[in-house]
C-alpha cells in the first residue's frame, strides 16, 4: 500500500525546533512523519537518563566532542534525566505561549527557580541578586544612593527605552560601559545585572541586544512567582521536545524512532526515505530537516531556513561539565539579604532549582562569563537526595585547542562544590566534561523562497534563559516555510490554531 | 461522578498508559471507562490519543491522565515516551487471538525492563463477551469481582461450546502468566462493560499514592518544607495556565 506511507512532509530529527515544528505542522492538518535515527527524542536537546547518558558519551557526535571525566554507574540510573542542552525558561516568551497555545502543558510539569546567586571574586562569597524593584528595597547591601540609580535602571530596562536619551548613541556600546556612562551604577551592580540579570557573556555584549533580552526577562518577573525563569520536569529540555512530539502525534503525526535513514532520493516533486530495518519507504513533498541530520547527495536541494532575528556568534564553543552530587548546594542562600526576615526559622529549606554566575576573571583569566545551573527531586530529574549540577562556559575558538573542557571548568566546579553548607565540600558521583562545538558555519545564500527540503536552522549557544524562545522563534519560521512550499496559494495557516475544545474529554463523566 | 466539580490539583495524577497488539480493543475498553461508550467500528488509532478521567477510591481522588496507543507494527517506536514516566500501565490482548498475548508478553518485558521501577501493570483479556453465553443471566458477572489475585479461578464451568471455541487464550493460562510476572490480571469487554471498571479501580488501589507524593517533595515553589501536606506534584509545581498575567509595562 503505497498510500500508508505518502505523507505530506517527513521530518528528520527530533530536537527542539523539529518537534515544536511537527507539532505545529500537524496540528494544521498535514500528515506528518517524524523520524530520529537515535532511539530516544530530542536529539541534541534530549534528556537521557544516566545510563543512557554514559552509552551517549561514548558515541559520536558532530555537536560534541573532547569528553573526559569518570563515568561511574550510579544506583537507580534510570531517575535521572540529564538534559544535553541546559536552560531555565522565561515565564513570559514564546515557549511559554506555544506550550499553552499548543496544549503541550496539560503534559509538562514546571518548577520556579528558587535563586540566582553571582560569585564575588574579591570576597570569594556568593551573593543573591535582586531581581526586582522588591528586592531591591529589602536589601541591605546597597546603598541608598546605588539603590536609587539601580531602581532608575530598572525602570528603564524594562520599559520601552527604544529612543529614550539614555540609549540614543549608546546602542552599540559595549553594556558594562552603558551601565556606568548612562546610570552611573557601581562595578558591584554593573556585574550583578550584565551577568546574572541579563546574562551576558562578555563585557562586549552589545547595549541594545542585551537591553532587548533582559527586558524580557525583567517582564517574566511575577507571572508564576518571584523568579522570572522556569525549569521543566524530567530533565527539561528532551521532556519538551517529548511533549510536542506527543501533541504531533495526537494530531495523527506517525513516529519512527531508532531507524537510521538509508537513503533519500527525489524524483517527480517527491521524496522517497528508505529506513534501515523498515518495511516499506516513505514519500512526501515536503522533506525538513535538522542540518545534522541531512545526507549529503541532497545538498542540491536543500534549503536553509532564514531566521527574523540572527543571534551574533562569535565562532565560540561551550564547554559543559554535568556532576551528579549527594548533597544540596546553597549559592549562598544563607547571604541572601532578603533571608534575614526569615531568619527565625533556623531551618532554611534546601535549594532545589538554581543558578550561581561567575563573571569573567572570578577564578581563571577568562573573558567569559561561567554559569552553573542545580536541580534537584523537585525537577523530578533525579533521585531522591542527589542533585545534578550542569556548569557551561563560553569558550573562544583559540582556546578549543590550548585547553581541555575539564580544565577550563574545574575551577568553577570547586566552587560551586564549595557553597555547599557542609564542612566538607560534596565530592561529586559522577562527572563528565565535553565541548559543544561551535555551530557549523552556514551558506544563507542557498536561502530562497522556494524549495521543498527545508534545514531547520541550529539553535545557537546563546545564554541559559535564551534557547527556549529562539527554539519556538526558529519552528515558526520553518513552519511558515513548510506551508508555503506546501500551499504556495493559500494563506498560511496559523500557528496555533485555537485549542479545540481543550478538556472536553474531562466532561465526559 | 460527583467529583467533577472539585478541584483538579487536589487529586492525584497517575499517568496511565495503554498498550498492545493493533483492534485488540485498547481505544474502546478507555472509551468504556471513560464515557460509558461502545463503538462496534472504532477505527484504528493513529499515533495517540490522549485523555483524562477521574477515579474515585475510597477516601481520595485520582485523576488518570490517559495515553491510548496505537497498535500497528509501525507506529510501535512511538510507545517509550508514553510509558517513561507512566505509572501505570495497561496490557492488552484479544482473547480470541493468541498471537495477541504474546505481542502483550513482549510489551511486559519491555515495560520491566524500561519504564519506572513502580509502575503498575494490569494485563486485560479483552473481548470476553465474545466467547461467553450471550445471556447475561450466566454466573460471569460474579467474576469481576474476586479476579484479582484468585489465580485458582476457571472459566465457566459450561460455557456455550461455540461461543467458547472462538477462546484462543484461556483464562487460567493468562491468570497464571500474570501472577508469575506480578501482573493484575483481568478479563474485559469494552461491548458489555464487563471488568473495565474493576481494571481501573483496582490499578487505582495499587498505585503507590504515597510514593508519588513522597517523589513530589521539594516541588513547592515556597522551598522543599512548604509542600509536606500530600498534595499533587502539578500543585507544587506551576501550572503554566494559571500564572497571573504577565504585565505588559514595567516590573518595578
Ligand atoms: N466484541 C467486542 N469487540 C470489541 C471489544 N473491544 C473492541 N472491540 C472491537 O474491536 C475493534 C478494534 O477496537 P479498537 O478499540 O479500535 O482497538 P485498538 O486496540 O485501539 O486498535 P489500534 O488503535 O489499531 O491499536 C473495533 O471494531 C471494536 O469495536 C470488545 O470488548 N468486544
Ligand atoms: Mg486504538
Amino acid at each position: 500500500m503505497t498510500d500508508e506511507g505518502a505523507f505530506d512532509i517527513v521530518i528528520l530529527g527530533t530536537g527542539l525546533v523539529e518537534s515544536i515544528t511537527a507539532a505545529a505542522l500537524s496540528k494544521a492538518g498535514f500528515k506528518v512523519a517524524h523520524i530520529d535515527d537515535n532511539a530516544y527524542y530530542g536529539a541534541d536537546e534530549a534528556s537521557l537518563s544516566l545510563e543512557e547518558f554514559i552509552e551517549w558519551i561514548h558515541e559520536d557526535h558532530e555537536s560534541f566532542s573532547a569528553f573526559s571525566g569518570t563515568y561511574t554507574k550510579l544506583p537507580h540510573a534510570r531517575q535521572y534525566s540529564i538534559s544535553l542542552l541546559p536552560f531555565v525558561i522565561p515565564s513570559v516568551g514564546a515557549l511559554i505561549s506555544a506550550l499553552i497555545a499548543s496544549g503541550v502543558s496539560r503534559y509538562g510539569g514546571f518548577q520556579l527557580v528558587e535563586r540566582v546567586g553571582i560569585y564575588d571574586a574579591s570576597s570569594g562569597a556568593v551573593k543573591g541578586v535582586p531581581g526586582s524593584k522588591e528586592d531591591v528595597f529589602k536589601s541591605k547591601d546597597i546603598t541608598l544612593v546605588d539603590k536609587r540609580r539601580l531602581m532608575r535602571f530598572l525602570m528603564f530596562a524594562s520599559g520601552e527605552f527604544e529612543g529614550k536619551p539614555e540609549l540614543e548613541g549608546r546602542e552599540e556600546m559595549a553594556f558594562g560601559e552603558f551601565l556606568k556612562t548612562a546610570f552611573m551604577l557601581n562595578d558591584e551592580t554593573i556585574a550583578a545585572i550584565v551577568y546574572a540579570l541579563a546574562f551576558c557573556f562578555t563585557v562586549h555584549d552589545s547595549t541594545l541586544r542585551t537591553l532587548q533580552r533582559l527586558r524580557h526577562y525583567l517582564r517574566s518577573t511575577g507571572r508564576y512567582g518571584s523568579s522570572p525563569f522556569l525549569v521543566g520536569h524530567y530533565g527539561s529540555s528532551g521532556e519538551i521536545a517529548q511533549g510536542f512530539c506527543r501533541t504531533a502525534a495526537v494530531a495523527g503525526g506517525v513516529y519512527i524512532l531508532g531507524r537510521a535513514t538509508f537513503s533519500i532520493t527525489h524524483s517527480d516533486s517527491r521524496y522517497t526515505i528508505t529506513l534501515e530495518d523498515f518495511p516499506e519507504p516513505l514519500t512526501c513533498r515536503v522533506l525538513i530537516s535538522a542540518a545534522t541530520h541531512l545526507p549529503s547527495n541532497l545538498a542540491l536541494h536543500q534549503r536553509y531556513v532564514a531566521v527574523s532575528s540572527p543571534v551574533p556568534t562569535f565562532g565560540h564553543g561551550m564547554a559543559r561539565c554535568v556532576a551528579i552530587i549527594d548533597q544540596p548546594l546553597s549559592f549562598g542562600t544563607k547571604a541572601r539579604s532578603t533571608d534575614e526576615v526569615t531568619d527565625a526559622q533556623t531551618l532554611e529549606p534546601l535549594l532545589d532549582t538554581g543558578i550561581l554566575v561567575f563573571p569573567p576573571n572570578s577564578l581563571t583569566a577568562s573573558s567569559t562569563s561561567a554559569t552553573a545551573l542545580v536541580v534537584g527531586e523537585g525537577t523530578l530529574s533525579t533521585p531522591k537526595d542527589r542533585w545534578i549540577l550542569y556548569l557551561s562556559m563560553p569558550v573562544l575558538p583559540s582556546e578549543m585547542h590550548s585547553s581541555s573542557p575539564e580544565i577550563i571548568l574545574t575551577p568553577y566546579l570547586t566552587a560551586a562544590l564549595k557553597t555547599s553548607r557542609s564542612p566538607t565540600p560534596p565530592v561529586p558521583l559522577f562527572t563528565t566534561f565535553y565541548l559543544q562545538n561551535p555551530l557549523s558555519t552556514r551558506r544563507s545564500e542557498s536561502e530562497s523562497d522556494s524549495g521543498t527540503c527545508l534545514v531547520s536552522p541550529q539553535l545557537p549557544i546563546v545564554p541559559l534563559p535564551d534557547s527556549p524562545d529562539l527554539a519556538v522563534e526558529y519552528a515558526e519560521a520553518v513552519f511558515r516555510k513548510a506551508n508555503k512550499a506546501l500551499l504556495p496559494d493559500e494563506e498560511c495557516a496559523q500557528f496555533w490554531p485555537p485549542l479545540e475544545e481543550a478538556g472536553a474529554e474531562e466532561e465526559f463523566f | 461522578m460527583a467529583e467533577s466539580g472539585s478541584v483538579p490539583d487536589k487529586s492525584v495524577q497517575v499517568k496511565l498508559v495503554l498498550l498492545g497488539e493493533a483492534a485488540v480493543g485498547k481505544s474502546s475498553v478507555v472509551l468504556r471507562f471513560v464515557s460509558n461508550e461502545f463503538q462496534a467500528n472504532k477505527e484504528p488509532t493513529i499515533g495517540a490519543a490522549f485523555l483524562t478521567q477521574k477515579c474515585r477510591l475510597e477516601d481520595r481522588v485520582l485523576r488518570y491522565e490517559i495515553w491510548d496507543t496505537a497498535g500497528q507494527e509501525r507506529f510501535h517506536s512511538l510507545a517509550p515516551m508514553y510509558y517513561r514516566n507512566a505509572q501505570a500501565a495497561v496490557v492488552v490482548y484479544d482473547v480470541t487471538k493468541a498471537t495477541s498475548l504474546e505481542k502483550a508478553k513482549s510489551w511486559v518485558k519491555e515495560l520491566q525492563r524500561q519504564a519506572n521501577p513502580n509502575i503498575v501493570i494490569a494485563l486485560a483479556g479483552n473481548k470476553v463477551d465474545l466467547v461467553q453465553p450471550s445471556a447475561s443471566s450466566s454466573g460471569n458477572n460474579s467474576e469481576s469481582e474476586d479476579e484479582a489475585d484468585d489465580a485458582t479461578a476457571t472459566p465457566g464451568e459450561a460455557p456455550s461450546g461455540e461461543s467458547e471455541s472462538l477462546r484462543q487464550v484461556p483464562r487460567e493460562e493468562a491468570q497464571a502468566y500474570a501472577t508469575e510476572a506480578g501482573l493484575l490480571f483481568f478479563e474485559t469487554s469494552a461491548k458489555t462493560g464487563e471488568g473495565i471498571v474493576d481494571l481501573f479501580t483496582e490499578i487505582a488501589r495499587k498505585i503507590p499514592i504515597e510514593h508519588i507524593l513522597a517523589s513530589t517533595r521539594g516541588a513547592g515553589r515556597a522551598g522543599p518544607g512548604a509542600n509536606r501536606a500530600g498534595v499533587s506534584r502539578q500543585e507544587g509545581g506551576v501550572n503554566l495556565e494559571q500564572g497571573a498575567k504577565p504585565k505588559d509595562a514595567c516590573n518595578c
